[in-house]
């Protein structure tokens, strides 16, 4: 295999404390409790917020659209259950306030009609247009509409389909569940995605310490050539496209450019399982796999959502807390946003919620930089992270520039591993801001 | 029970969860690492070593915690840097050397990292610094190298590089009449061990010193590549000129202070370059400056020397070799 090791993991304090996955990786995902009223904030998607297509009062069932998208990069949205619109109002939601849909559930679960009508033949064109239709977006917490992705101009040529699987989030386990239970289910995902970009390899990459989902996409995929399993090392951030890219084909994405730039399309598992839904059954994208975990959580669980459900109400599924939780992050403690409002909803985009407790939430006080040259190892596009954020902090942007602040993919890994408890990507993504800034002002 | 107090949830930006290590964490590792050597120093030159020690590791962190409190600063003892400071000095040292010198050490190694600003912003190495005034200052003095216990009746015995510096009478004889013996060439095996030799008490088993690199790399705390890309030139430089004297190039690498520094000083975080490129550079530079200074000087062990005068070029390293970003084809410039 051409897989390149580009960085050699060494042992840090005791175990490799990146990895919290334990209480849920083995644990069977079990279907979530509904709430009565469900949330549809109308900004799920990166891009143009979708724009509402029901009013006030009116009916709706599992799979009616409620939202449609405006623009290129937008997105439908569905309602989850069935029931009545009551309110189109502002709701905290996982990118702050925002105006949200609110749909009251009357329990019935009555469904739409499905996207195309059963038995019917589907080509190239029709299949992207369902994809559009049932409003798919990554998974993985991108959320970019998936119809675009699958898109490319014709002028790029594809050789590449990447699964990515490779959840690298400490507590993140959906994804490891996803394909350890439903591997079937998303191989032929993969072939809706065969069928609209015919390529001639198509790499799973998952992280080596998924066992459950090795074994269960090993067993698929016994007798096939196209599609191959590759197990790469478990390493933050293995799961970011271009960390993947990397390892996977050997190819560097140039600067501002996409993946299907340099011949590779990389969606989600999660996604993949969508596209299945949508393009062999009709169903638009009106749930998700989503991991209820952290140290504070009770009973961390893997749980079917309907997207709109807020965090309360999983949070009865998990039996509540354990111990006093000190941060509720939308996502993983990496990369993910803080919350401050339980009743945020489940979107599309939402791979986990993680409850660190009390004692993991502290800041650890800042002291000066030993040069340990830590943060150049872990970055996983060879920025001098610690130099970014020098410059920074003196004022001097052209320098954070220079560095190539804007290279930055904001994992976070220099600021984790900085033994001096620098806020060096937060400096780096203040830098950024700025630098962009700067830009549109000129 | 879904709802619960949401006011005392803290907000600050990702990333949430912070890596146990701390910079007192890596020092720590760091004294561990030495405890190797400093075990080997008691063995082969008995207890005085551990007076030694109290005497550079005392000193070091008292005029670090005196100068940051005349010089109005925050108080750092407590980041064990003034102890990895100290402790090297003492490691450094002949058996022989007066506490006060040691002391000595300890105090100006501090000075030259407390007057750039402390931890991290020293561009030379604090050690070698120390231990380089000291042996100009003492020249004779340090020259002057007790034997280990067990080791037949001399008193002193001249450490192999002197003996090897045959291109510079004067100064073997000046070991030579200082000591009152014959100097004699160790063999390879004793100064692989370290047994039966003289020299500065941490450097004499390359054995051990290769445990304590382990260690270090193992811990995450050093680069495995920078100590061998440090001795590597002086090898293969003593291999060539020696018309590929396999001993000769053995004496070189294994004896003096080149594989102490090769783990312990060049190294050294702040007096280093960044990136790995970088790196590369520093260490392969120092190695080919210290057997050019061993071969063209006429000062002992060229170690020290090598690392300071690499030392100045680290910002010029720094600029010219930082890592190429992710796509793009060229470094930054």
């Amino acid at each position: 295999m051409f897989l390149i090791v580009f960085k050699i993991k060494r042992k840090q304090e005791g175990a490799n404390t990146v990895e919290r996955k334990d209480r849920t990786e083995h644990k069977q995902s079990e279907i979530a409790s509904v709430p009565e009223k469900l949330v549809f904030p109308l900004s799920m998607q990166i891009g143009a917020p979708s724009n509402p297509v029901v009013e006030v009062g009116d009916k709706v069932k599992v799979g009616t659209l409620i939202a449609e998208n405006q623009g290129m990069i937008s997105a439908n949205i569905h309602s989850s259950v069935s029931g009545e619109v009551v309110e189109i109002t502002d709701h905290p939601t996982a990118k702050g306030e925002g105006p949200c849909i609110i749909i009251k559930n009357d329990y019935q679960d009555e469904e739409d009609a499905p996207l195309f009508t059963e038995g019917e033949k589907l080509d190239r064109e029709q299949k992207l247009d369902i994809i559009g239709k049932a409003g798919i977006v990554g998974m993985g917490g991108a959320t970019f509409p998936t119809n675009v992705k699958l898109n490319p101009p014709k002028d790029k040529e594809i050789d590449t389909i990447i699964i990515n699987g490779a959840e690298c989030e400490p507590y993140a386990t959906a994804d490891d569940r996803l394909m350890a239970e439903h591997a079937k289910e998303l191989i032929e995902g993969i072939r809706v995605l065969l069928e609209i970009i015919p390529v001639k390899t198509v790499y799973i990459g998952i992280e080596d310490n998924m066992h459950d989902a090795a074994d269960a996409l090993k067993k698929e995929l016994a007798n096939e050539d196209v599609i191959k399993l590759v197990e790469l090392p478990s390493m933050y951030p293995q799961g970011s496209e271009k960390t993947l890219i990397k390892n996977l084909l050997g190819r560097e994405v140039p600067p501002g450019k996409l993946p299907a730039d340099v011949g590779a399309v990389v969606t989600n598992v999660g996604t993949t399982f969508a596209i299945y839904q949508a393009v062999r059954h009709g169903k638009p994208m009106t749930s998700r796999l989503t991991t209820i975990s952290g140290e504070s959580i009770k009973n961390p669980k893997n749980l079917w959502v309907r997207i709109g459900t807020t965090i309360e109400s999983l949070l009865e599924d998990c039996e509540g807390f354990e111990s006093d939780p000190g941060k509720m992050i939308h996502g993983g403690p990496m990369m993910g946003s803080p919350l401050t409002s339980g009743r945020v909803p489940i979107t599309k985009g939402t791979t986990h919620i993680t409850f660190l407790n009390k004692a993991d939430s502290a800041v650890p006080e800042r002291s000066p930089c030993i040069r340990c040259s830590e943060c150049l190892n872990v970055c996983p596009v060879s920025l001098q992270p610690i130099m970014i954020s020098n410059a920074y902090e003196s004022g001097d942007i052209e320098e954070a520039e220079r560095l190539g602040a804007l290279d930055c993919i904001d994992c976070g890994a220099c600021s984790y591993i900085c033994p001096s408890k620098i806020p060096i990507l937060d400096n780096i993504q203040k830098a950024k801001k700025e630098i962009r800034s700067n830009k549109e002002g000129a | 029970m879904g709802k619960f107090n949401t006011s005392a949830l803290n907000t600050t930006p990702a990333p949430h969860l912070r890596s146990p290590r701390t910079s007192d964490w890596v020092m720590r590792q760091v004294i561990y690492a030495m405890m190797i050597p400093t075990a080997g120093a008691v063995y082969f030159f008995g207890y005085r070593v551990f007076l030694m020690l109290l005497v550079g590791v005392g000193a070091s962190v008292a005029f670090e915690y005196i100068y940051q409190k005349l010089a109005g600063r925050k108080i750092t003892i407590n980041d064990y840097s003034a102890v990895v400071t100290g402790w090297l000095i003492a490691l450094s040292l002949p058996l022989a050397t007066p506490l006060w010198t040691v002391a000595l050490g300890g105090v100006v190694s501090i000075a030259i990292k407390q007057i750039f600003g402390g931890i991290g912003k020293n561009p030379i190495n604090p050690a070698v610094f120390g231990r380089i005034f000291l042996s100009v200052l003492y020249y004779e003095e340090l020259g002057t190298f007790v034997a280990p216990r067990g080791a037949t009746d001399a008193f002193s015995s001249a450490t192999p590089l002197n003996v090897l510096k045959e291109d510079v009478p004067i100064f073997a004889d000046a070991v030579t009449a200082a000591t009152g013996m014959d100097a004699t060439i160790p063999s390879l095996w004793d100064l692989f061990l370290g047994t039966n030799l003289g020299g500065n008490i941490g450097d004499t088993s390359t054995l051990l010193l290769l445990l304590a690199f382990g260690y270090l790399v193992a811990r995450r705390i050093i680069e495995p590549y920078v100590p061998v890309l440090y001795v590597l030139p002086v090898a293969l430089i003593a291999l060539v000129t020696s018309g590929f004297d396999v001993e000769f190039m053995m004496q070189h690498v294994l004896s003096g202070s080149l594989v102490f520094a090769a783990v312990f000083m060049v190294t050294d975080y702040s007096s280093s370059p960044f990136s790995p490129h970088g790196k590369v550079a520093f260490a392969t530079g120092a190695g080919i400056l210290t057997i050019l200074f061993r071969f063209y000087s006429s000062y002992p062990g060229g170690v020290g020397f090598a690392i300071l005068t690499m030392n100045i070029f680290v910002p010029i390293i720094d600029r010219l070799l930082p890592p190429r970003i992710y796509g793009h084809k060229k470094r930054p410039s």
